[in-house]
């Protein structure tokens, strides 16, 4: 009697795993590095998009409808995401991102569209907090070199 | 891009005024941003001595490039 109980948990057992297996997590996600073209697909399909980039690169420009959720903060903000859900995640060139995406791996996140070439390689319109201008920089009556630029 | 910006500091100093924004610590840097529409860092911005941008460059750029554009102000 015995022998046959563990016979049929190990047949339930391996019956669970090769579901799982066969259909994958959420309907097949996963977790996968994407280009732009995948990230979109996985936005055509309902994926919420993660800015994990700061606040004030994301008020220069960022995809449609993503939200802004620094790396440093994403921990403490993903604990109320539904870990079923689709996600695209990006940054400006992959590097934040992928610890990003490593942090939503280890909560139980299974379907995240990681756009690993970051945020410069999105061929489409961004959303942006300012738009270009003609706008004239003040000087002090010599060339001004400006650069903008983030240590990370 | 810092030790090349920097040297380039050295390289034009007195001639040429040089702002480095960090986008991530400095608030003016990103309203800016804002205004001017930058999207992605690096981005490089060439304005001359009347205040009128002359040229605007996104990504990584070479030494020659960086002094082309700045030899290019008036």
């Amino acid at each position: 009697m015995k022998s046959k109980t563990v016979i049929w948990i190990v047949v339930a057992v391996v019956a669970v795993v090769a579901a799982f297996l066969v259909l994958g997590p959420s309907g097949g996600g996963g977790i996968t590095n994407v280009d732009a073209a995948g990230a979109q697909a996985a936005i055509d399909k309902g994926a919420q998009v993660i800015d994990v980039r700061t606040a004030g690169e994301y008020q220069m420009g960022h995809v449609p409808g993503a939200v802004n959720t620094p790396v440093d903060q994403l921990e403490a903000a993903a604990q109320s995401w539904d870990r079923n859900a689709a996600y695209v995640v990006y940054c400006a060139t992959g590097q934040r991102s992928a610890t990003a995406v490593e942090i939503m791996r280890s909560l139980g996140f299974k379907n995240i569209a990681h756009m690993n070439a970051g945020i410069q390689a999105w061929p489409g319109q961004l959303e942006s907090g300012g738009q270009s201008s003609n706008q004239k920089i003040e000087t002090a009556g010599k060339p001004v070199f400006v650069e903008f630029y983030t240590d990370s | 891009m810092k030790p090349l910006v920097e040297g380039l500091e050295k390289e034009y100093q007195g001639k040429v005024e040089f702002r480095k924004l960090n986008v991530e610590t400095d608030q003016s840097g990103v309203k800016l941003a804002n205004e001017l529409g930058v999207q992605y860092v690096p981005t490089f911005l060439f304005v001359n001595s009347d205040g009128v941008i002359s040229s605007q460059v996104v990504g990584g750029q070479t030494k020659d490039q960086l002094k082309q554009a700045i030899d290019a102000l008036q």
